[in-house]
């Protein structure tokens, strides 16, 4: 089968690419180390923060899932700018991109295996805004007591999810939420203290 | 290409490593900081040293570092060994980065056996060179195994050999590299710091990367993540101590090296910290060996 796709519509990346996929993979290393903190990603890449983390972190060697109808331009933009392998299926994904309100159940996605937890897949969800939600509390590696964080947009249940996920330690999805170009960091060993 | 236009950094990528292989190693040291003392596998490439002398640290350092860093490098706790200057001018060439060796100003800190005296402070990165991750291979050589047994949470063997220790020696005997609990889940070592560094890890301020080069692993502890050393209830766990200062800077609390000084065995102990040690002298103290007070800081280096 042969796909043609459109680089008409094919937007730049970063203008300094080994620069930029620093300052950027700092700000996603400090996000995850420091869960529920919110993080403004230093890039002027289009598609906000997941088009950043995904300039700083994709290339062949990572699937990702897109959902089950794509926005188009968002999808040959990484194609062309990361030679990422686009996957067939959830599960077989080790990056995902999705809006919230398109976040199927996450026990679709890979959440690796008892000798190898790091073949998990990372979720980049993206949200209206990253306050002014219900909040819910956080503690575990990373923070010093506890964190209180208010991300807007999210499914009723997903915190429910997201304490299920950390039940299965050291299994587990690790998730960064995003919205415009800041980022919150939910690593698998991040506990949920109080359901929103 | 002549040698002298293969010495010009351009020829290389910045922080010398390629942009895919840096890729690889940043996505293993983020899966690293979610599942902390967990050793992830990671494509570890030919550095321009042997392994032995730091490729694990340099090719984290090398992933992570940006022109806006503040790189120091330390050896056995010391600036000034050669390991230390050559990583330390690597990076000053490779990533045009600011070099120091005030612990406070440093924004990346790569080591091999210490953890600076100067408490760490959030947004500090350590980065250690670790000749051997698995804290079990000496006591079972298969990776299967220990994989298995990392998986299941099957650390019995550790006990036991502690447990053996304490019979053989009538304490837990070993001085480095002594096994930690990370976050209450998984074992790990801490590499070759010695154990009186062990709860400098616990609830520590800053993010700690561990590079094994030769071993191709990477793994991490981020801030404010429970570290707790491996002991007994009867046996607890307990960190070196010397009845000797310093004798340079007079310090009684820091880790002390023993110097040889001549063949009637006179020895003096002094700092492992270099940086430490001179701050202290600059600061007008001294100790019993000291003569007379340092009267310059340490001087930044230059390039040749």
């Amino acid at each position: 089968m042969t796909m043609t796709v459109d680089l008409s519509g094919v937007s730049a990346g970063f203008a300094e690419p080994v620069p930029a996929a620093q300052r950027v993979f700092r700000g996603v290393l400090d996000a995850l180390s420091r869960p529920g903190t919110l993080v403004r990603l230093d890039s002027t890449a289009d598609f906000g923060a997941k088009g950043a983390i995904a300039l700083t972190l994709l290339d062949y060697e990572t699937p990702v899932w897109l959902g089950e109808n794509p926005e188009p331009a968002f999808g040959n933009w990484l194609r062309f700018h990361c030679g990422c392998p686009l996957a067939a299926t959830p599960a077989q994904a080790s990056f995902v991109f999705l809006d919230a309100v398109d976040l199927p159940p996450l026990d679709q996605f890979h959440a690796g295996d008892a000798k190898y937890p790091d073949t998990a897949a990372t979720l980049v969800i993206t949200l209206p805004a990253l306050t002014g939600g219900a909040p819910v509390t956080l503690a575990g590696p990373g923070i010093q007591t506890r964190q209180t964080i208010a991300p807007l947009g999210l499914a009723p249940d997903f915190w429910r999810q997201a304490a299920d996920n950390r039940a299965q330690f050291q299994l587990g999805l690790d998730i960064i939420l995003a919205a415009g170009d800041v980022i919150v960091g939910l690593p698998r060993s991040t506990r949920i203290l109080t359901e929103g | 290409m002549n040698a002298q236009q293969n010495r010009k950094p351009e020829a290389y990528n910045y922080a010398y490593l390629d942009e895919q292989t840096k890729r690889m190693i940043r996505r293993a040291i983020l899966k690293a900081v979610a599942i902390p003392g967990y050793q992830v596998p990671f494509g570890s490439r030919e550095m321009p040293v042997p392994y032995g002398w730091g490729t694990g640290g340099i090719q984290v350092t090398a992933a992570i570092i940006g022109p806006d860093d503040v790189y120091k490098c330390i050896d056995q706790g010391a600036d000034d060994t050669t390991n230390a200057v050559s990583i330390r001018r690597f990076f000053a060439r490779v990533a045009d980065v600011a070099t120091t060796e005030r612990t406070q100003d440093a924004t990346i800190i790569q080591t091999r056996h210490r953890i600076p005296e100067a408490p760490l402070t959030q947004g500090q990165i350590m980065v250690y060179q670790v000749p051997q991750p698995e804290p079990l291979r000496f006591l079972e050589p298969r990776e299967t195994e220990t994989r298995a047994m990392h998986a299941y949470e099957e650390y019995g063997l550790q006990y036991l050999s502690l447990y053996e220790s304490v019979s053989a020696f009538g304490r837990i005997a070993g001085g480095a590299g002594y096994p930690v609990l990370v976050d209450e889940r998984y074992l790990m070592s801490p590499s070759p710091i010695p154990k009186f560094d062990n709860p400098k890890l616990h609830q520590s301020e800053a993010l700690h990367l561990f590079g094994a080069g030769r071993e191709k692993r990477i793994y991490a502890v981020p801030p404010h993540t429970d570290v707790r050393s491996l002991d007994f209830e009867d046996y607890p766990f307990e960190v070196q101590s010397w009845d000797e200062v310093c004798g340079l800077c007079g310090c009684g609390t820091s880790y002390k090296d023993e110097v040889i000084l001549d063949d009637e065995g006179n020895r003096m102990f002094v700092c492992s910290d270099s940086a430490y040690c001179g701050e202290r002298r600059a600061a007008g103290h001294a100790g019993p060996l000291a003569g007379h007070a340092l009267d310059s800081t340490p001087q930044e280096e230059t390039l040749p």
